[in-house]
């Protein structure tokens, strides 16, 4: 049993703050919201939606200057890639959430197993030495 | 910058800025965990966060590309339609909606096609990229960087180390792309040629207590440039050259000075601070006593840095070199192309690398190089300050102060008890002090 490789370290002191810092971060990275777009030129359901919904501030400009442009091709592209970025920016806030509290569970559950089978290997490759 | 476009574009590179600390932040906390925490739950951890920093890695640089379509193309087509300009308002259209269809999605699918186009493909490969001399012009690396794409971009900054440092891509394209190499040194600070840990370190800290901050530029060495705001929309910018014993590890306490530059120049506000600490500023006074090396050395990159703000459409410019700094800020405007400001103030410098003040160029909107003298060049020190005396021996060329030098000179004298002597030297940022109100008044005056 010589050779083992027990590459498993869990440190709370050091951790926990880290894990902290990680789910404040995941925090601060909520988009500021504001109320969605109601100008002219969007079309009703844009507009009902804009409505209900609450937008980035980088969406919320992007369809000011859609509404401008209505006439033209832009505009409905303006519109488009603005709600593709909405979209990201929403998605990547609940995904590093998610990272962060799935770190926490980890560190918690799995950690811990790590640890203990790190341990029972060592005490193994020990009595085999 | 102004109407629709230009607040959408803002709106971009401010969300743009807030992903760039977050990935910062980001890998701070994974190095951090993965000191005290390993194993296969923490290699789980580990891979997830990477997945993330390169999501974010894509997003800023969207958003960048975006800010900078609005900007120009989406500015257009809105000038266009307020002027009721129909056809200008097509071809700004066209132009404006061939930008917007650029996606990461086409750029990936284009990126991962080998060889020549298929016939009757509707995409092609990506275009190599160019790689451009380190003698090309700051034009030229504009209009290059705007006519790629996304993924373009991050191929492009690999063929060419170091360009996101230089004269040429926008202020906020320059500001993401070090904060993306700031994020990666500080995911592997043990990797190869890596910069001293306490500079990206306190670079980080400070980016994260000052959001607003734009990374002007950041080299392997943690060299680098800050600005503690937008240089292309204030209508004055102070860029501040400290001396012996800066470093980015003390980014902070220097930011800090440049800070209080800005503030006495313009209590209105309307000033951006920039820190060049883009040097290898002597380590000890012994040291910048007799090194000219050192100021010689990073002249030219100080040079570049103000071409870069006079191209982002900034204001007025002031450099201020402070003790060794003026010695730097001097062998920058003794270039036989000057450095582009309106006034160069040197303070506490111990020499200017030059006889007198005419062998300076310094150059205005026009970029036409000029002459100093006392009306664009000024000096100030304390009476009771040792370090301007150095100039006595003419190391670093003439003192500032010597009346011979020919610079709008400032005595000021606020020694009051023998224990004030002790910071005569490092009292020029206090707030409220003597000296930093006519530094305020110098600042202030337009040449």
């Amino acid at each position: 049993m010589k050779g083992i490789a027990v590459n498993v370290h869990l440190d709370p002191s050091c951790l926990d703050p880290q894990l902290d810092r990680l789910a404040a971060l995941a925090g601060a990275t909520a988009p500021a919201r504001a109320a969605g777009p109601q100008g002219p030129g969007l079309g009703p359901i844009h507009e009902i939606l804009g409505a209900l919904a609450t937008v980035s501030p980088v969406r919320r400009r992007m369809d000011e200057l859609a509404a401008a442009c209505a006439a033209y091709a832009s505009g409905a592209a303006l519109a488009g890639r603005a709600a593709d970025l909405d979209a990201d920016l929403t998605w990547l806030h609940r995904e590093l959430q998610q990272v962060a509290a799935a770190a926490v569970h980890r560190a918690r559950t799995l950690g811990v197993i790590d640890a203990e089978r790190a341990a029972d290997l060592a005490a193994v490759a020990g009595a085999a030495a | 910058m102004s109407g629709r476009a230009g607040a959408a574009a803002r709106a971009a590179s401010d969300t743009a800025r807030a992903w760039g600390g977050h990935a910062v932040a980001l890998a701070g906390i994974g190095a951090a965990l993965r000191d005290c925490w390993s194993g296969q739950a923490a290699a789980a951890t580990a891979v997830e966060l990477d997945a993330l920093a390169a999501h974010i890695d894509e997003l800023v640089a969207d958003l960048v590309h975006l800010a900078e379509t609005l900007e120009v193309e989406g500015a257009a087509l809105e000038r266009a339609v307020d002027d009721g300009e129909a056809g200008a308002a097509a071809a700004a259209d066209a132009a404006l909606l061939a930008r917007l269809q650029i996606s990461r999605s086409v750029d990936r699918m284009r990126a991962a096609l080998q060889g020549p186009a298929l016939p009757g493909a509707v995409v092609g490969p990506l275009p190599a990229v160019p790689e451009l001399g380190p003698g090309v012009d700051a034009a030229t690396v504009a209009a290059t960087w705007h006519g790629l794409s996304p993924v373009q971009r991050s191929a492009f900054l690999e063929a060419n180390p170091g360009i996101e440092d230089r004269s040429g891509l926008p202020i906020d394209a320059r500001d993401a792309a070090n904060r993306s190499e700031l994020a990666a040194v500080l995911a592997d600070p043990a990797g190869p040629g890596r910069a001293d840990p306490d500079r990206t370190g306190a670079l980080a800290e400070h980016l994260s207590a000052h959001p607003e901050t734009r990374v002007l530029a950041l080299d392997g060495a943690g060299r680098g440039t800050v600005a503690d705001g937008d240089p292309g929309a204030a209508g004055q910018v102070v860029t501040f050259v400290p001396g012996t014993g800066s470093s980015m590890a003390g980014v902070a306490d220097a930011a800090g000075d440049a800070a209080a530059l800005c503030a006495a120049a313009a209590p209105d506000g309307n000033c951006v601070a920039v820190t060049f600490l883009d040097q290898d500023a002597p380590e000890s006074v012994p040291v910048a006593a007799v090194d000219r090396e050192r100021a010689a050395e990073a002249a030219a990159r100080l040079q570049d840095l103000q071409n870069s703000l006079r191209d982002a459409g900034a204001g007025e410019l002031d450099v201020v070199g402070y003790s060794y700094g003026g010695v730097l800020a001097g062998a920058a405007a003794a270039l036989p192309a000057g450095l582009a400001a309106d006034q160069l103030l040197f303070l506490a410098a111990p020499g200017s690398t030059v006889d007198h003040v005419s062998e300076l160029r310094l150059s205005g909107d026009d970029e036409v190089p000029r002459p100093g003298d006392s009306t664009s060049v000024a000096a100030l020190a304390e009476r009771w300050d040792p370090v301007p005396w150095w100039a006595l021996t003419g190391i670093h060329g003439a003192g500032p102060m010597d009346p011979d030098f020919g610079a709008d000179r400032h005595t000021v004298d606020s020694v009051e008890t023998v224990a004030d002597l002790d910071d005569t030297h490092t009292g020029y940022f206090d707030p409220g002090s003597i000296p930093l109100a006519e530094i305020g008044r110098i600042l202030a005056a337009r040449p």
